[in-house]
């Protein structure tokens, strides 16, 4: 017997990755479920823009200078903790860029922490990524701030910097090596030159493939507004070979 | 990570405090007092990993202490002997102020109508918490707890804006 909590999760995207295999199955033989994920999804794009609404009010005068006051506490965290700034590139190359590209996604995206990515249909999704993303109806990319917020933009800038077939080639001979909680390195530098660190968060296993995640150790400045996505990997050993199976972005 | 301070901090208490004052206060008064606590104590709480669990339950306190003040003025009855709802007219005006939507304002109004425990987790997810904040912040001893009660909250609102 499944938990509701699990299906509930399942819908947020915020099931562990190893749990959503039994919950999919469990969904897909029992209309009951089914009727409960949909409840939960509905209810999570619900919240979701209630909290999006009320903080897109501007805040009332006292408030805003309280935020003020607390702005000059600390310095951004894009600068207190590091930055990789991928934006500048973009700007560099977006005129530049004429050619389209498509990416494949085993997993689809998933958007902060609250609620992410609804599954692919096929197990696949397609998007071209020097367009700005409208999110299709079946991939939702929720925890954003506000509806017209930069996400597309950020994901693109991301690809535009980040070759995926020159990470997993720099990665596929050494990652087995390394410890949790290990950094490492890969050719990747962002646009001030800077060699990107990465971090080994997890090992995990996903439909029987032995799966880890990994995360870029420092936030990353992905357009103009941002100030700062954590943005993690998760990648899987298929057929000896590792491959990115998802795309995790939080603000 | 560390929290960062801004302007979206404060939106984001915002967000919380509605499901704090349970429709019987001005969540911005709360936030308002949540900050100058947090700004007449920077030195304390600037560097603290989790300004905003500090923040959210120093709203809870402001409230606690607020209902405890209403409570005195609500003790004065009317000729029937029913006491006196001297706050929610202004919780009105407070829902008109925040300029919400229609389908917006139903949701938080179906909020409204729910359990304290509700109101509070359903603004805490609404505010984009993950179950770990939540625990934190709700101060509630297992993470399951936290996700059955969310779980509980989400299908009673489902009900309830059906």
């Amino acid at each position: 017997m499944i938990d509701e909590t699990k299906i509930m999760q399942y819908a947020d995207g915020t099931l562990p990755v190893e749990e959503h295999e039994e919950v999919k199955k469990a969904i897909e033989a029992d209309p009951k479920l089914k009727e409960l994920y949909n409840s939960f999804q509905e209810t999570g794009d619900l919240l979701f823009k209630l909290g999006n609404e009320i903080k897109s009010q501007p805040l009332p005068k006292n408030l805003q200078e309280k935020a003020d006051i607390i702005k000059t506490w600390k310095k951004p965290v894009t600068k207190e903790f590091g930055s990789f700034n991928f934006f500048g590139l973009f700007r560099i190359q977006y005129a530049g860029v004429a050619a389209a590209c498509c990416l494949m996604f085993v997993a689809g995206f998933y958007a902060d922490t609250f609620i992410s990515g609804k599954n692919a249909k096929s197990g696949n999704e397609v998007i071209a990524l020097n367009q700005s993303i409208d999110a299709p109806k079946d991939l939702k990319f929720r925890g954003i701030p506000k509806e017209d917020e930069d996400l597309s933009t950020r994901v693109t800038n991301l690809y535009r910097y980040f070759n995926q077939d020159q990470f997993i080639q720099d990665i596929n001979s050494t990652i087995d090596n390394l410890e949790i909680n290990e950094e490492f390195e890969t050719s990747l530098e962002d646009n001030d030159g800077k060699r990107v660190k990465f971090l080994l968060v997890e090992n995990f296993n996903a439909n029987g493939n032995n799966c880890k995640k990994v995360a870029f150790n420092e936030p990353l400045k992905l357009s103009e507004s941002d100030q700062g996505t954590d943005v993690t990997l998760d990648i899987c050993k298929i057929n000896n070979n590792y491959e990115i199976s998802s795309i995790n972005l939080s603000k | 990570m560390t929290e960062k301070l801004d302007e979206n901090f404060v939106k984001s208490l915002v967000v919380i405090a509605l499901g704090i004052v349970k429709g019987k206060s001005d969540p911005y008064e709360l936030v308002n007092g949540a900050m100058e606590y947090l700004i007449s104590n920077k030195e304390k709480y600037m560097d603290h990993p989790n300004i905003k669990a500090i923040a959210v339950l120093k709203m809870k306190g402001l409230f606690i202490d607020e209902i405890r003040k209403n409570q005195k003025m609500t003790s004065m009855t009317d000729d029937e002997g029913n006491d006196l709802q001297v706050i929610d007219e202004k919780q009105n005006e407070i829902s008109e102020r925040i300029g919400l939507k229609d389908e917006t304002k139903k949701v938080l109004s179906a909020i409204k109508t729910m359990s304290e425990k509700c109101q509070e987790i359903l603004m805490l997810a609404s505010e984009g918490m993950s179950m770990q904040e939540m625990q934190e912040v709700t101060q509630v001893k297992s993470l399951g707890t936290v996700l059955s009660r969310l779980s509980n909250c989400r299908k009673e609102l489902k009900g309830l804006v059906a």
